[in-house]
């Protein structure tokens, strides 16, 4: 009998290290993250700091963000250098005004246009019409009148600065990620920490964009609803295109 | 106008973005993901043909697809023979097929995308270890496909058979593949705009026709192959050059234009 047990321990041993699954030498691997942190260790970022890979729908996220951005500020841009076009010679005490929040929105459309080339997202599809489309809006409304562009920008950043908030309101709290170092303490890498102090930034300066144009007359636009909520309407319609195209 | 403009963007840029130095030493790294790619010292990939296949390197999957390409495909074809051979080589049940199916819906085309994706990967490595320019990188690929070369035309017309899985295949590692070498040669400028996906479609419309033109090509060492891709790059180049140039000599036409009728008319 003890004989038996003796013969039998190895086999025994044997079949309880083999798991149930036949299939799961198949399956990709989840403990090969250490290997490859080795391999990257050399880029002097330490364990501590490193987190699992983020998921496909994080990275999506992410993807559609720095697209989305990229269009509104290109949009952004484009209004007021269609405002600027209109108005620096009509009403000279604006123009110091347009040329400032301009160059602001430039410096965002580049930030953007940087991130958009460093992480290969794909720009949006309809970037031609963004650009014709936003031009227009903008010296369109310069055209009605200068409080029209102000109103113009009024409804614009205020749709600008929610969707902001609605993108820091996720990143913030989606993009916790547990560490490599298996302390299971979880956090946000410093990437994603940037990408949200840059769009702080940006919110910032696009409500103070609002706050200007309610300065400088905004609401003695002549039919002010109509062109407020009509070009939020196109702002909404343009940003939930540009988040997917 | 907009060159007084850019001027100040651009000391504007550099006075502002204290903070985007930061990004720069992590943009040092690796960058060759279709998606949002977080940088790799941050998060770590779980293998090297994430997220492009769903098994690793060093899985039973890749090891068979590796055999076949390099022992049978050359002789049997890209078929099912082949790849049966290729797991009796290696021990394997011929039931594996059914595993090896699984991401595509069929073990003959999972076996041209393993073809595509190592080779990108290959790409990677090769333009990795210095500079390299899009012509080097461009042949590079092509001389990839020189083991498999007699099987080439096969390849192309599995992949352009009109079934959505190898469309899917076929049409996104081309993709892939053209953003690669936008990505990693040197001598590219990328886009922010729309010329971002005319330059890419491009660069696959070159790739095509100089693969189709390798199918066929009987030369020594497929030096008329190279030839000819050279020749379609350089197409691509000249119709870039050309669109850009007229796009500026308009953009001044209608500038000064403007500036003309405003100044007659104040």
């Amino acid at each position: 009998m003890i004989k038996n047990q003796a013969i039998l321990s190895p086999l025994v041993s044997a079949l309880k290290k083999r798991s149930f699954s036949v299939l799961s030498p198949l399956k990709t691997t989840t403990a090969t993250f250490n290997e490859s942190a080795a391999e990257t260790n050399d880029n002097q970022v330490p364990i501590s700091s490193q987190y699992k890979p983020l998921s496909g729908a994080q990275r999506a996220y992410l993807d559609r963000v720095i697209r989305v951005d990229q269009a509104g500020e290109l949009g952004a841009d484009y209004i007021y250098a269609g405002q600027y076009w209109v108005l620096a010679n009509k009403t000279p005490h604006l123009k110091p005004v347009i040329q400032h929040m301009w160059d602001q929105e430039i410096h965002h459309h580049n930030t953007f246009n940087n991130l958009q080339v460093k992480h290969n997202v794909r720009p949006s599809l309809f970037t031609p019409l963004w650009k014709i489309g936003a031009f227009a809006m903008g010296a369109g409304t310069a055209l009605i009148s200068p409080q029209a562009a102000m109103a113009c920008t009024e409804a614009v950043e205020t749709v600008i600065g929610g969707h902001y908030n609605d993108q820091l309101r996720a990143l913030n709290t989606e993009f916790e990620v547990e560490k490599l170092d298996g302390s299971k303490v979880s956090g946000k890498s410093v990437e994603v920490k940037e990408l949200i102090e840059t769009i702080r930034e940006f919110r910032d300066d696009e409500l103070e964009h609002l706050d200007t144009a309610i300065k400088y007359d905004s609401h003695k636009a002549v039919p002010y609803m109509l062109l407020t909520e009509g070009i939020k309407t196109i702002c909404r319609v343009a940003i939930w295109t540009a988040e997917r195209v | 106008m907009s060159q007084i403009k850019t001027n100040s963007i651009i000391t504007n840029v550099f006075n502002c973005t204290a903070k985007l130095t930061s990004f720069k030493k992590i943009s040092l790294i690796q960058n060759t993901h279709r998606f949002y790619h977080p940088n790799t010292t941050e998060y770590p990939k779980p293998h090297s043909y994430f997220p492009y296949l769903t098994y690793a390197p060093d899985s039973i999957q890749a090891k068979i697809l590796s055999n076949c390409l390099q022992k049978h495909v050359p002789n049997t074809g890209i078929n099912e023979r082949s790849l049966i051979n290729s797991c009796n080589d290696l021990g394997q049940s011929s039931t594996m097929l059914s595993v090896l199916s699984a991401p595509s819906n069929s073990a003959v085309l999972e076996l041209i995308k393993f073809h595509l994706v190592t080779s990108r990967l290959e790409l990677f490595h090769f333009a990795s270890k210095n500079d390299k320019s899009l012509e080097e990188i461009f042949l590079k690929r092509l001389e990839l496909n020189k083991p498999i070369s007699n099987q080439l035309s096969a390849l192309l017309s599995h992949l352009t058979s009109p079934f959505p899985s190898n469309l899917d295949v076929g049409i996104q590692e081309l993709h892939n593949l053209s953003n690669d070498f936008v990505v990693l040669a040197n001598d590219i400028k990328e886009s922010h705009d729309f010329a971002w996906y005319s330059k890419r479609m491009g660069l696959s419309v070159a790739y095509v026709s100089s693969e189709l033109f390798m199918a066929q090509d009987k030369s020594e060492n497929f030096k008329e192959t190279m030839e000819f891709a050279k020749r379609r790059l350089d197409n691509w180049r000249n119709y870039g050059t050309m669109y850009n140039n007229t796009e500026e000599f308009l953009w001044f036409q209608l500038m000064s234009g403007l500036s003309f009728v405003r100044s007659q008319t104040a």
